[in-house]
């Protein structure tokens, strides 16, 4: 199966068109000429075939006429009758995902009160909506609309349901699918067609519904005029009975004297980038120097600055390569792995609250996570080590999966964000609203873990086992999200004279993730490994491949996914290849052209250091280490496994309590307990006027000024002061009555300014 | 002064007499005894006094140095024969005899553990092989929390040494973890659990370069509870069992018992089951292992079957009979097939954990046309994660498959146990003392009588189908000491016994046993009394540290204070 732009594996990559098709026509005409011509055997080159449903001339179909007009009027959004609840008495689908339903909502609920079919304009049906009598939504059409005449018709029809007899809508599109509007301000006119069984097509541009997934780069109106506004990625959802449809808009800036400078590439990442910069017409920042990558490229795979040492040995380093042999040797430190163990840590809620998995459990799945890194484990065995875990959470601790999420559902919903990058979670109770994914296929998943069983296990302080229900052993037929289906057990392990774990669902399941779908697979993870070294994935959220949210750059996607499994899911490789790229390594100065640009990677972003490592590094940087509860002394923060650390620095700085396994949990909104605690609290205060800290060391060494300025330089920012900032520092400390008073003071200051907070 | 529980009861029947408490012993340090070396031992606990004496159960040249009311040491030196493995200890005053606390005998030079050894560039020095005697915590080190004690020593390279901790097995309360690192501090080995050890680590490893290295020792996951930290670690290039097989034999006769070492290479032992009528298991030396301590071994009464491994389909079992069986591979499922009668009621149950398997089974039985008739995983939950069935023959059925396999889908040389095929129907299980106790020092099981005035000792019944009368009797009781019989009444859950002793009542402990005699279904059925208690504290975990008792030690208490 063909992989599409959106990541759904099961349809095939969308034509681009960027020509109009039909000019637009009132529905009821078009839909009478499309029904007399069809009649014909005239246009459309598919021919009506006599046995598929037609319905009868002018009668107004209920499925793909009224339901249209319920969607484009708002009356089925969440908002208004659509809601859990319903409004005002009236409880629709939402989104009109279930007609049969909602027809019998509109006329028979409450005695039929809505509909009056000797009188149609009596109804308050067509009342409310046209603002003819009271009505919390508003008037949504007037009386002199297409859509009340579609309504009005209908309910003097007979207001009947035609389930049976209506063209089943197979699918729309939506012309042109990616366009490039180049600058704010210019317009685009989109037009929707949808497609029924038996090969009519209707344009219902004028009956779609647009919505904008990126607020204020475009807008829409209800017609598919779409006007630029700012600069940005726009895609817009396209709605029409059910099926959707993506229209993806890039607004750029167009520069007519634009050339593009010609930066080397460093590999293959670098290629796709510079084309999408190319044709945004944005220029790559320059490269960053030496400091700045040596501090960047340091918190990002060790969660540390550089030392003093090694920033003044990496600055007299001449060697051509030295930046791809730091990378090399960073990634072989012990750290790199502290690192990795912590985010999944993170991700998989590693909750040590009794019941969940104990700090023992924690711990055990701790460290077996960072041994997994630490061996470089190819992710295909690590997926299949998580989905497949059973026995004891000690021993097995892959099998904490099964603890945390409980629910067969909840297991669904926890492997699709997971590892697929996903989130189900909205069609438990409904089709998504914004993805293909409907309540059948949320279902089908979570019946790859029916199976799965939970007990207690004999250390106390560890709950828990895993193992297979067998009563549930049956064959049973699978579905997985692309559509594909299998009967498990196949024969030959059914009738196995081998244990349960023959006949275990989730080797189905992961057979399906690292086979046909592998490449949904490592798109997921790559994404997730280049928004963490990038402060943007490629997909962002970076656990939210979505339809109706695109990659901002699908061939890069594409190809990071095909390297990674070329090269055997090699994880620390497909890390030393994004870190390599001149992507990377840019400077985050913006130049002339990419100043607003937070998309397309043209520059580094500014990204604020991450709780554990503004802890870690300012203990590295003033020589006091942090104490945290239940743990030896010696420990970083990035080491703590646990989320109880009690550690208020961590908390205030955004550490994730566990409770969900969304990317988003981890905080990094800056909060004013935190400035304030920078600024005089004891993580702070403790450190800069400790015994044997960095600065009582710097002190008692009675360095002189320039060498004390450079050592807090180095401590604090990883980098040698400039000449202007040593002039100023040194006029501090020269004009100071107490010199260790404004030696604190400085380097207070340092350690409190946007140069050290910040990843830059 | 803390009293344990059932001295309450004997306190409230003797008030006129003013008889205090028998002494309680709540930590011993170290908790490991070389043999032929004589070791300060120091007991803590209240109720010690002057002529206080320390009982061990093995040959000892014993002596006291100090006693106060809390604090007693004595130089105890084991005889040099006295066979490696653990010891229930007491004390004994003339106000009776203790609780029982547990003591290993070893043949390791000790090594005390010194703080601060945190650091790596403070880890205390050591020389191989040794036990060495530590405790988390404690004076000059951190909170036991966060106490890492290193131990640094050299080894020459290729050698190869086994780190085993004996705690938990002694009773000590620390879950530990172990930590080999190099000498330049990288992590080279980490081992929390072993499967069969319970909670306790071991590691095996080979130095591939000489050099110094260093072990750490911590609790598994930097929290505890419980009141004493102290642990031993014993360190040598000892070989181990990883498993027997089979787990036990009938009592009182010869059984080969293949020992799968540590490379897997399997050794035959040739031993004999003990005769004691009232064993529920024995203990098998393992002298040529020292990484091992004596292998817990069960003891049955019903014909032995071996697994027969390279049968092609299910292996017909003549029963009642006990098979010995291992789940050789990862997935591999054992089958049996019984041929039975409709309406029979039999109980099969397969017995690993607490035989130090690492099997965790999952029983199946299935009638011929493949209905399941009876399925267990745990038959006491955290209790006893060992499958039990009763279930009854439906009618028409002439044959049962009966299908045993690892609930994670585990084997191996590891995976031994003990399938026991019985006829089921009405029974029940007698107990005394504490099911879990809830006070915070060890129980004291011993029977302390003061003389002329009457013990009462409650037996309780756990009833399965069995609803009638049950006699309860005592077994080799000595002259001078009265135990008349009782009976639990039809339907009733427990019933007292009283013991009664005299001056002519033995000066030394003495043992008797209990049991319980009835009329089940036209047959005599005997059970023996146990009682159930943690030799450590109820913090702990339930796991192998959960004795059983079948006899119990009884003194008569002649000095009244």
């Amino acid at each position: 199966m063909k992989a599409s732009t959106n990541n759904v594996v099961r349809r095939s990559a969308p034509q681009i068109t960027t020509r109009r098709v039909v000019p637009q026509s009132t529905l009821r005409g078009l839909a009478g000429v499309a029904v007399v011509l069809l009649a014909a055997g005239l246009i459309f080159d598919q021919s009506a075939h006599a046995d598929q449903p037609t319905p009868a001339p002018n009668q107004v179909s209920f499925v793909n006429e009224v339901m249209a007009v319920l969607g484009k009027a708002g009356c089925n959004a969440g908002v208004c009758h659509g809601n859990a609840s319903g409004k005002g008495g009236l409880k629709l689908s939402l989104r009109g995902y279930n007609p049969r339903a909602d027809l019998e909502a509109i006329t028979r609920d409450q005695l039929g009160r809505r509909v009056n079919l000797a009188t149609a304009d009596a109804s308050l049906f067509l009342q409310k909506p046209a603002g003819m009598v009271e009505h919390g939504g508003g008037q949504r059409f007037g009386v002199d609309s297409d859509f009340y005449r579609v309504i009005h018709q209908w309910l003097q029809q007979g207001a009947k349901g035609d389930f049976d007899r209506a063209p089943r809508l197979e699918k729309i599109d939506v012309s042109p699918e990616l366009s490039i509007l180049a600058k704010p301000g210019l317009k685009q006119q989109l037009v929707v067609r949808a497609h029924f069984a038996g090969g009519l097509i209707r344009d219902v541009t004028d009956q779609a519904i647009y919505e904008l997934i990126n607020q204020g780069i475009v807008d829409v109106d209800g017609r598919g005029l779409v006007i630029a506004k700012e600069v940005g990625e726009a895609p817009v959802l396209i709605r029409f009975l059910g099926q959707k449809a993506l229209s993806r808009i890039t607004v750029i800036q167009a520069r007519p004297d634009f050339a593009w400078s010609n930066p080397s590439a460093h590999n293959f990442i670098d290629t796709h980038v510079f084309a999408k910069l190319k044709a945004v017409q944005v220029l790559p920042s320059e490269l960053s120097s030496d400091t700045e990558f040596l501090r960047r490229v340091s918190f990002d795979t060790v969660g540390l600055p550089p030392t003093p040492a090694e920033v003044r040995a990496f600055l007299v380093d001449k060697r051509p390569d030295k930046r791809s042999r730091k990378i090399a040797e960073l990634l072989e430190r012990p750290e790199f792995a502290d690192v990795w163990a912590l985010y999944w840590l993170d991700l998989l809620r590693a909750d040590e609250t009794p019941g969940v998995l104990y700090p023992k459990g924690v711990w055990a799945l701790s460290r077996w996570l960072r041994k997994s890194v630490e061996d470089n484990m190819p992710y295909d065995q690590f997926v299949r080590r998580f989905l497949t875990a059973r026995g004891s959470l000690l021993a097995n601790p892959p099998a904490a999966l099964s603890h945390v999420f409980r629910q067969p559902n909840e297991k669904a919903e926890a492997i699709a964000q997971i590892f697929l990058g996903t989130r189900l979670e909205c069609a438990q109770c409904h089709d998504h609203p914004f993805d293909r994914w409907t309540q059948s296929d949320y279902n089908s998943l979570s019946t790859f873990f029916y199976q799965v069983g939970r007990k207690d296990g004999q250390d106390y302080y560890a709950e828990g086992q895993v193992y297979l229900e067998p009563e549930k052993n049956k064959q049973v037929h699978l579905r997985f999200l692309d559509g594909s289906a299998v009967q498990w057990p196949p024969a030959d392990r059914l009738a196995s004279e081998k244990g349960d774990g023959v006949r275990d669902r989730r080797i189905a399941l992961a057979d399906w993730m690292l086979g046909p779908a592998k490449q949904w697979t490592a798109r997921a993870l790559v994404n997730r490994v280049w928004g963490k070294l990038l402060g943007r994935g490629i997909v962002e959220p970076v656990d939210d491949f979505r339809f109706s949210n695109p990659p901002v750059n699908e061939p890069l996607l594409d190809a990071l996914a095909d390297d990674f499994i070329a090269h055997g899911y090699d994880f620390k490789r497909l890390v030393g290849t994004i870190l390599l790229s001149r992507t990377y390594q840019a400077s985050s100065r913006p130049n002339g052209t990419n100043g607003t640009d937070q998309t397309y990677f043209s520059r580094a972003m500014l990204r604020r250091l991450s709780a554990e490592q503004l802890l870690d590094g300012l203990s590295q940087a003033t020589g006091i280490e942090e104490e945290f509860r239940a743990v030896p002394a010696g420990f970083r923060a990035a080491q703590v496994p646990t989320n109880h650390t009690g550690s208020y620095f961590l908390k205030t700085f955004g550490r994730p309590p566990r409770k969900s396994v969304c990317s988003c949990e981890r905080s990094q909104t800056p909060t004013l307990p935190q400035t304030l605690h920078l600024m005089n609290g004891t993580t702070m205060m403790k450190r800069l006027r400790a015994e044997g800290g960095t600065l009582d060391r710097l002190l008692k060494a009675k360095l002189d000024d320039n060498r004390l300025i450079e050592e807090f330089y180095l401590h604090a920012l990883s980098r040698p002061p400039q000449p202007a900032e040593l002039a100023h520092a040194r006029g501090y400390l020269t004009e100071a009555d107490d010199r260790a008073q404004a030696a604190e003071d400085l380097f207070w200051a340092l350690l409190n300014s946007r140069r050290f907070l910040f990843n830059h | 002064m803390r009293v344990c529980p059932w001295s309450a009861v004997v306190l409230a029947i003797l008030p006129s007499l003013g008889w205090t408490a028998p002494p309680e012993i709540r930590s011993t340090v170290p908790a490991g005894l070389q043999r032929g070396v004589e070791t300060q031992l120091t007991l803590y606990g209240p109720g010690f006094g002057p002529g206080m004496e320390l009982v061990v159960p093995f040959a000892a040249a014993i002596k006291v140095t100090s006693v106060s009311s809390e604090v007693a040491t004595f130089a105890v030196k084991p005889a040099n024969h006295v066979p490696v493995g653990i010891f229930p200890i007491r004390v004994r005053t003339a106000d009776g005899v203790s609780n029982m606390l547990l003591l290993a005998v070893h043949d390791l030079p000790r090594v005390v553990e010194v703080e601060p050894n945190d650091r790596p560039y403070e880890a205390q020095r050591i020389a191989w092989p040794c036990m060495i005697t530590g405790a988390l915590g404690g004076r000059g080190a951190p909170h036991p929390s966060k106490d890492v004690d290193t131990y640094k020593f050299t080894v020459k390279a290729g050698q190869r040494l086994t780190f085993v901790s004996e705690t938990r097995r002694v009773g000590l309360a620390p879950d530990l973890a172990l930590r080999l690192r190099d000498p330049k501090g990288r992590e080279l080995a980490f081992c929390d659990d072993v499967p069969g050890l319970g909670v306790e680590p071991r590691l095996d490893y080979t130095f591939k370069e000489a050099g110094d290295y260093t072990v750490e020792v911590h609790f598994s996951h930097f929290s505890y509870s419980g009141r004493n930290h102290n642990y031993l670690l014993k360190i040598g290039a000892f070989n181990y069992a990883r498993s027997v097989f089979p787990l036990g034999g009938k009592r009182g006769e010869n059984v080969n018992v293949t020992v799968t070492d540590r490379d897997e290479k399997p050794s035959t032992l040739q031993t004999r089951v003990t005769a004691d009528p009232r064993a529920e298991q024995w203990l098998l030396p393992l002298d040529d292992f020292p990484g091992s301590l004596p292998w817990r071994m069960a003891v049955g009464d019903l014909p032995e079957v071996m697994e027969d491994a390279d049968r092609t389909g299910p292996q017909v079992i003549e029963w009642p009979a006990i098979v010995n069986g291992r789940i050789a591979k990862p997935d591999e499922m054992d089958r049996y097939r019984l041929r039975v009668k409709p309406g029979q009621q039999i109980r099969i149950s397969a017995d690993a954990f607490y035989h130090g398997s690492a099997l965790d089974g999952v029983l199946r039985v299935y009638d011929p046309a493949g209905k399941m008739l009876a399925a267990n995983d745990n038959r006491n939950g955290r209790m006893n994660p060992d499958p039990l069935v009763d279930f009854i023959v439906p009618d028409g059925v002439n044959e049962v498959s009966v299908n045993l396999e690892d609930g994670f889908g585990r084997g191996g040389a590891d995976y031994p146990y003990r399938m026991t095929i019985e006829p089921g129907g009405p029974d029940f299980e007698l107990f005394t003392g504490t099911e879990r106790p809830r006070t915070g020092w060890p129980e004291n099981d011993a029977v302390n009588l003061p003389l002329g005035e009457p013990v009462k000792l409650a037996v309780r019944v756990v009833r399965r189908g069995y609803q009638g009368a049950i006699l309860l009797k005592a077994l080799n009781v000595p002259s001078g000491v009265t135990i008349p019989p009782g009976i639990i009444p039809e339907g009733e859950a427990s019933a007292e016994l009283t013991f009664t002793a005299n001056a002519q009542a033995p000066a030394s402990l003495f043992e008797i046993g209990l049991v319980g005699v009835a009329q089940v279904d036209g047959k005599t059925v005997t059970r023996q009394v146990v009682r159930h208690i943690h030799i450590a504290e109820p913090s702990m975990t339930n796991m192998r540290w959960d004795w059983r008792l079948t006899r119990f030690i009884c003194a008569k208490v002649e000095g009244v204070r």
